[in-house]
C-alpha cells in the first residue's frame, strides 16, 4: 500500500465498451487492490476463455476461469479448466499437477501461500503452493490458511458411510485436518474454523451431539458443553473467545468461563479490538432488537432488521456496524447511525487515525462513496470499496463510470466537493 | 356405538425410531421432556392445554382423520391427547412404547398445516403442540431414518443431500453449458458480489431435477435479471431440520443463508416453488435466531414469478388450453396468503382453471408436508391415506393439470395421482412458465 | 344431614360469606390467572412482537358471530346449541330478579332484570343444551374420544346451579331452603373453579384469540375463521 501510487489524480485505464463491441461476451472482470488493473474473462470466437489484463491478452485460452484474484504484486492468480482438467494458473503459468475439480482458491495476507480444495480420483483435500496434502479423505470443505501462511486447514470427512446410515453418521464423520492431518475426534458438526495470531493453534466450534456443542482447540475438547455455541476466536495466542448460548441465553465465555454479565436474545460475530482489550459482539438485546455490545454494554440504540459485523478503528476507541431499519440500510458508529439512508451500503472502513469512516454505497442503482455519513458528490456506475492511503489523508477511488474503468486518487475535501 | 376406541395401526418398522429407542436410556427421556415442557415451552402449551374443550369441532378438518374413515385417534385433538396430554398426565414418566407412539403420531400423521387451527374456536395451535413432540424425540434422536439423514447432513453440509462443494459448483456449470445451448450468453453467475438478487436451490434442483434449475436459469436470463447463486455452502435452501424441530440445526441453515446473501451484498434471496423452506426462513429459522422478520428480503417463487409477470419481465406467448387446478401449498398460503398471487399468476398462464373446493387459505394440506414424505419409503402408506381426499377435491375438479408450486405438494400428488389412479400431470410454475414465456428471437441461442 | 342443611346458620353461611368468598376467588383468581399467562408470554418472547389489535378483533369477531366461520358453517347444530348455551349461561344469572334482589339486599344496587317466564325458559334452555352437550359427548366417538372425567365434570358443575335454582323457585323435589341452599352452594362452587379448570376458557379465549388472531391476520395474511 504504501508504494501505491497516492499522486495521480486520475488515470483512465480501460474502456470495457470497446471490449463489448469486440467481443461477444464478457463473463466477469476484476480489479485489482491497488487500482491499477482491471482483468476481464472474456470469451472469444471458439467459445473459450481468456484474460485481458489492462487490455493485454493472455496467451492461453480455457474452457473456464474461475476464482480470479490479484495478488499483491498484481500478478493473477486463478483456477481454470483445460482440456477438462482443473489446474491453477498464475500469470498464466500453469501447475503441473491437474484435479478433477479445484475450488475455493484462497491467498494468506502475505501471498506466500496460495491454496485451494482439490478433487483427485474421488478422494479430497487441499493443494498449497502446488503441493497436494499427503492425506485426502472423502470430503473437504471449506479452507483456511493461518496468518502467518504456513499452514492450511479444512473440514473434512473422514469416514464414508453409505446415506441413510444415520447410526454411523451420528458417531461423527466430520473432523478438521490441518495440513492434511486430521484430529483424532470426528464430530456430527465442525464449524468456525479460526487459527491463533502466531498460527500455532487452531480451534473450532463441534457438535458432540443431538444436544451438546463446544470448543476443540487443536483436537481437545474443552471440558464445558453448551447448548449451542458459534464461532470460535483466539483474543491472543492463550485466550479464545466464543459467543455460546446457555439456559439464561447467549454471552461470550473465554476459555470456557463467562466474561461477561450479560445474556442475550442471540449474540454473534464478535471481534477483538486491535489492542486486544475490548470484544465487540452483534448481539440481541430482545428479539428483533438488534445492536452491538462492547465488553458485554450494548448500544443504547437498537435495530430492528440487521446489524452487521462489528469493526474496531485502528485505536481501538470506535465501533462502527453496518445496519438496517425499515428496508434501509446505513452505518452507525458508537451507537449512533448516519442520518443518510443507502439501498445499500458497504462495510466501513476507518482512516489509519480513526478519525474519519469510509464506505462505499448505493442509492437508486448507482454508487457513491460515503465519508462519515455523507454522500460524495460524485455517483458511479459501479465502483470498488474505497481506501485510505497510509496516512489517512487520501482516498483510492476504483470506479467505472460509461464503461470505462478509471483509478482516482481524492482527498478528503474533494470526495465530498 | 359405546365401545372402546384405541390405538390401531399397521406395524412399520424405522430403524430411526426404533432401533434409536433401544440405545437411549429412560434418563435420557425425562431430561429431553423436561427442557422440552418445562424450558423451552411455557405460555403456549400451558395456555392450550388447559383451554381445550374437547369440542371436536377441529376433527373434521383434518385430512388424515377423513383419510381414515372417521378413527378417532386421527383427530387433531386426540393426536395432542395421545402425546402431549398422555406426557403431562404421566408427568413426564413415559415408556419407550410411549415414545415409539408419539413419534408415529408427531412425524406421520400431522403435516402441521394448521387447517385445524382455523377451525378451533379458540385458535389453539396443534401444530405447535406437536411441533414439541417432534421436539422431544428429536433430542434423543428418535426421528424418522429418511429424515434424520437429511437432518444430519445439513448439520455440517447445509445441503440436505451429502452433497460436496465441488459437486454444487460443478453442476451450476453444467447446466450453464447445457442453457446456452438456449439462450444465447445464457449465464449462472456463482458467487458474483453485489448482485440484486440470490437464487437459491432446493438440494435435488442440484441433483436429480436439474431441469428446474435450468428452467429458473432461462427465466433469469430472459427477464435480465441480475442474479447469482452461492460459491460456498449455503446454496441450498432446504431446512429438513424443521421436520425434526431440530432447531440448532435450523439456526444453522437460516444463519447461513442470510450471512451468505449479506456477504455477497444483494437485495434480496429469492427461493422457488418451495414450501418448508420459506416457512422455516420467515418464521420458524428467524424466529429461533432472534430476529422478527428476515433481515432482507427473502421471496418465495410464487411472488418472483408474480412480479416478473406483472412488470412485464416476462411476456406469455401462448397459454394452456388444457383444464388445470390449483394446489395450495399450506406453508405459503395458509401460512403466507400467497393464494391471490399464485391465482393471478395461472389466470396469466392458462385459459381454463377449475378450482378445488375448499381453496385458498382453506385448502387441504397434499399430505405430504411437514416431513411426511421426507419419512420416506416406510411412511408412504400413511400419506396416501391422509391424502385421500386431497385426491377426491383433484378428480373433482377434472383437471388435466395440477399446478403445485412446492416440492413436497407437487412429489406427494405425483404420488397420490398414481395411486388414486387420477390421470393428471403435477407441473411447477416454472415447468409451465418456462413452456409458454416469450423468448426474444435475439437471445436465442 | 337433612338436619345439617336445615340449620339457619348454614344457610346464612352460603347466603352471605360463602358467596362474597366465591366472587372473591372468581375475580382474584381470573386476575392472577391472566397475569400468569400474560407474564409467561413475555418469557416465550415472540407472541407480544407480533400482536396486532385489528387482527385480534378481526379474529374475535368472527368468532364471536354465529357462523361467521368456516368451522361453525360444518357445524350448524353444534354452533347453535352453544351459542344459545353460552349466551343463556351468560345472561339469565346476571338479569334474574331473584338475583338482583339479593344484590339489592346487601348493597342497594338493582338493574333491569328478565321477565319470571323469559328467565325460565333461558333457564330450561341451559339444562336442554347441557343435555345435548352431555348425549354428544357421550355417542360421538371423536369427542367421546377426547373426553376425560373432567370434562363431564365441567359441564355438571357448569348445570348444577340452573337446575337447582329452577327446582328451588319452583319448589320441586326437596323443601324450598334446602334446594335453595344446595344452589347457593353449587353456584359458589362454580365461581371458585372457573379460573382453575378448563372453565378458565372464559378469559383464556380472548387471549388466545389475540395472538393466534395476530399471527394469521398480521403474520400469515391468511384466516383464522
Amino acid at each position: 500500500m504504501l508504494n501505491w501510487d497516492w499522486e495521480t489524480k486520475e488515470k483512465f485505464i480501460l474502456d470495457i465498451n470497446e471490449y463489448k463491441e469486440k467481443f461477444s461476451f464478457i463473463h466477469d472482470f476484476v480489479v485489482s487492490s491497488d487500482g491499477e488493473k482491471l482483468a476481464l474473462v472474456i470469451e472469444t470466437e471458439d467459445k473459450k476463455l481468456t484474460l485481458f489484463i489492462n487490455g493485454e491478452r493472455w496467451n492461453s485460452s480455457y474452457e473456464r476461469i474461475c476464482y480470479l484474484n490479484f495478488l499483491p504484486n498484481n500478478s493473477v492468480a486463478c483456477l481454470v479448466l483445460q482440456n477438462y482438467e482443473w489446474t491453477m494458473a498464475v500469470d498464466e503459468k500453469l501447475l503441473e499437477e491437474t484435479f478433477d475439480y479445484a475450488w475455493n482458491l484462497q491467498i494468506s495476507k502475505d501471498a506466500s501461500t496460495i491454496a485451494f480444495n482439490i478433487k483427485k480420483d474421488n478422494s479430497y483435500g487441499v493443494c498449497v503452493n502446488g503441493r497436494v496434502w499427503e492425506n485426502l479423505f472423502f470430503d473437504a470443505r471449506d479452507l483456511f490458511i493461518s496468518p502467518d501462511g504456513r499452514k492450511t486447514a479444512s473440514y473434512v470427512r473422514t469416514k464414508n458411510p453409505p446415506v441413510l446410515d444415520i447410526f454411523s453418521f451420528k458417531e461423527g464423520v466430520w473432523s478438521l485436518a490441518v495440513d492434511g492431518i486430521p484430529w483424532d475426534k470426528n464430530f456430527i458438526s465442525i464449524y468456525g474454523c479460526n487459527f491463533s495470531p502466531s498460527s500455532e493453534k487452531v480451534s473450532a466450534t463441534v457438535r458432540l451431539d443431538q444436544q451438546e456443542f463446544s470448543v476443540a482447540v487443536d483436537g481437545k475438547i474443552w471440558d464445558e458443553t453448551f447448548l449451542y455455541a458459534w464461532e470460535p476466536l483466539f483474543i491472543d495466542e492463550n485466550n479464545i473467545c466464543v459467543p455460546v448460548k446457555t439456559e439464561e441465553g447467549f454471552t461470550v465465555v473465554v476459555n470456557g468461563k463467562k466474561i461477561w454479565n450479560k445474556y442475550f436474545v442471540q449474540l454473534w460475530h464478535q471481534r477483538v479490538s486491535p489492542d486486544k482489550k475490548k470484544i465487540a459482539a452483534v448481539v440481541a438485546t430482545d428479539f428483533g432488537k438488534w445492536t452491538v455490545a462492547v465488553d458485554g454494554i450494548p448500544w443504547k440504540r437498537t435495530f430492528s432488521q440487521a446489524v452487521l459485523s462489528p469493526h474496531f478503528s485502528p485505536d481501538s476507541k470506535k465501533v462502527a456496524s453496518v445496519v438496517r431499519e425499515n428496508n434501509k440500510w446505513t452505518v452507525a458508529v458508537d451507537g449512533i447511525p448516519w442520518e443518510q439512508e443507502f439501498d445499500r451500503v458497504w462495510p466501513p472502513n476507518f482512516s489509519p487515525d480513526g478519525s474519519h469512516i469510509l464506505a462505499k454505497a448505493e442509492i437508486e442503482g448507482v454508487y457513491f462513496i460515503v465519508l462519515d455519513g455523507k454522500v460524495g458528490k460524485e455517483s458511479y456506475d459501479l465502483l470498488w470499496e474505497p481506501q485510505f492511503s497510509p496516512d489517512g489523508e487520501k482516498i483510492l477511488v476504483r470506479c467505472i463510470k460509461n464503461g470505462r474503468y478509471y483509478r482516482k486518487i481524492l482527498t478528503i475535501g474533494e470526495v465530498l466537493g | 356405538m359405546f365401545g372402546k376406541i384405541s390405538f390401531n395401526r399397521k406395524q412399520v418398522t424405522d430403524i430411526g425410531i426404533d432401533k434409536t429407542l433401544e440405545t437411549i436410556s429412560q434418563e435420557d427421556i425425562k431430561k429431553a421432556i423436561e427442557r422440552v415442557l418445562k424450558k423451552e415451552a411455557s405460555a403456549r402449551l400451558k395456555v392450550f392445554v388447559e383451554t381445550c374443550m374437547r369440542c371436536g369441532m377441529c376433527t373434521n378438518s383434518c385430512h388424515h382423520y377423513l383419510g381414515h374413515e372417521g378413527d378417532p385417534t386421527y383427530a387433531p385433538a386426540a393426536k395432542v391427547k395421545q402425546t402431549i396430554w398422555d406426557i403431562l398426565s404421566k408427568k413426564g414418566n413415559v415408556s419407550k412404547e410411549d415414545i415409539k407412539k408419539y413419534a408415529r403420531i408427531a412425524f406421520t400423521e400431522c403435516n402441521l398445516c394448521r387447517r385445524c387451527v382455523q377451525f378451533c374456536p379458540f385458535g389453539i395451535d396443534i401444530a405447535y403442540l406437536i411441533s414439541l413432540v417432534r421436539r422431544i424425540c428429536c433430542l434423543i434422536g428418535v426421528v424418522p431414518q429418511y429424515i434424520y439423514d437429511q437432518v444430519l447432513s445439513h448439520m455440517q453440509t447445509t445441503n440436505m443431500l451429502w452433497f460436496r462443494q465441488d459437486e454444487w459448483l460443478d453442476t451450476i456449470q453444467w447446466l450453464e453449458d447445457e442453457l446456452r445451448t438456449e439462450i444465447k450468453n445464457g449465464k449462472i453467475p456463482v458467487g458474483k458480489k453485489d448482485a440484486e438478487v440470490l437464487y437459491l436451490a432446493h438440494g435435488l434442483e442440484a441433483k436429480y431435477m436439474t431441469g428446474l434449475l435450468i428452467n429458473m436459469a432461462k427465466i433469469m436470463n430472459v427477464a435480465k435479471i441480475d442474479w447469482t447463486v452461492p460459491d460456498t455452502d449455503g446454496w441450498d435452501y432446504t431446512v429438513k431440520a424443521l421436520y425434526a424441530q431440530d432447531l440448532e440445526t435450523i439456526g444453522k441453515v437460516i444463519r447461513t443463508h442470510y450471512e451468505t446473501a449479506l456477504r455477497l451484498n444483494v437485495k434480496r434471496i429469492v427461493i422457488g416453488e418451495c414450501g418448508h423452506a420459506f416457512r422455516t426462513a420467515i418464521y420458524e429459522g428467524v424466529r429461533y435466531l432472534g430476529w422478527k422478520e428476515p433481515p432482507i428480503p427473502y421471496i418465495h417463487g410464487v411472488q418472483f414469478f408474480y412480479e416478473l409477470i406483472r412488470d412485464g419481465k416476462i411476456k406469455i406467448a401462448k397459454k394452456i388450453k388444457e383444464p388445470v387446478t390449483i394446489q395450495d401449498p399450506c406453508n405459503i398460503v395458509r401460512y403466507r396468503g400467497m393464494g391471490k398471487m399464485l391465482r393471478y399468476i395461472v389466470r396469466e398462464l392458462c385459459e381454463n382453471i377449475v378450482e378445488m373446493t375448499p381453496k385458498d387459505d382453506h385448502n387441504y394440506c397434499c399430505s405430504a408436508g411437514g416431513g411426511m414424505i421426507d419419512a420416506g419409503p416406510p411412511w408412504k402408506s400413511a400419506r396416501i391415506e391422509g391424502g385421500k381426499v386431497k385426491a377426491e377435491q383433484i378428480r373433482d375438479t377434472g383437471a388435466k393439470i395440477v399446478i403445485a408450486p412446492c416440492h413436497t405438494c407437487h412429489k406427494g400428488i405425483e404420488d397420490l395421482n398414481d395411486y388414486y389412479k387420477l390421470g393428471v400431470h403435477v407441473k411447477f410454475l416454472l415447468d409451465i412458465i418456462v413452456e409458454v414465456m416469450e423468448i426474444p428471437e435475439e437471445m436465442r441461442a | 344431614m337433612e338436619q345439617f342443611l336445615k340449620d339457619p346458620s348454614i344457610y346464612t353461611l352460603a347466603r352471605g360469606p360463602l358467596v362474597w368468598i366465591a366472587f372473591l376467588v372468581f375475580f382474584v383468581g381470573i386476575f392472577y390467572r391472566i397475569w400468569e399467562v400474560v407474564k409467561l408470554a413475555k418469557k416465550e418472547r415472540i407472541i407480544y412482537p407480533y400482536l396486532s389489535l385489528k387482527y385480534t378483533l378481526r379474529s374475535i369477531t368472527h368468532w364471536l358471530i354465529p357462523y361467521a366461520s368456516i368451522s361453525m358453517r360444518r357445524h350448524p347444530w353444534f354452533t347453535i346449541i352453544t351459542f344459545v348455551f353460552h349466551i343463556c349461561l351468560i345472561f339469565t344469572p346476571i338479569f334474574l330478579l331473584a338475583h338482583i334482589e339479593l344484590w339489592y339486599e346487601s348493597w342497594k344496587i338493582r338493574w333491569w332484570s328478565l321477565p319470571q317466564s323469559i328467565a325460565d325458559v333461558m333457564t330450561l334452555t341451559v339444562i336442554l343444551c347441557a343435555i345435548l352437550l352431555l348425549i354428544r359427548r357421550v355417542i360421538q366417538p371423536d369427542v367421546r374420544f377426547l373426553s376425560t372425567k373432567g370434562d363431564y365434570f365441567a359441564l355438571i358443575i357448569t348445570v348444577l346451579p340452573f337446575i337447582t335454582g329452577f327446582l328451588a323457585h319452583y319448589e320441586l323435589l326437596l323443601d324450598y331452603k334446602i334446594m335453595l341452599l344446595i344452589h347457593f352452594i353449587s353456584g359458589e362452587i362454580m365461581l371458585i373453579l372457573i379460573p382453575f379448570t378448563r372453565l378458565s376458557h372464559m378469559f383464556l379465549f380472548w387471549l388466545i384469540r389475540a395472538h393466534t388472531g395476530s399471527e394469521f391476520g398480521a403474520v400469515r395474511r391468511s384466516r383464522d375463521y
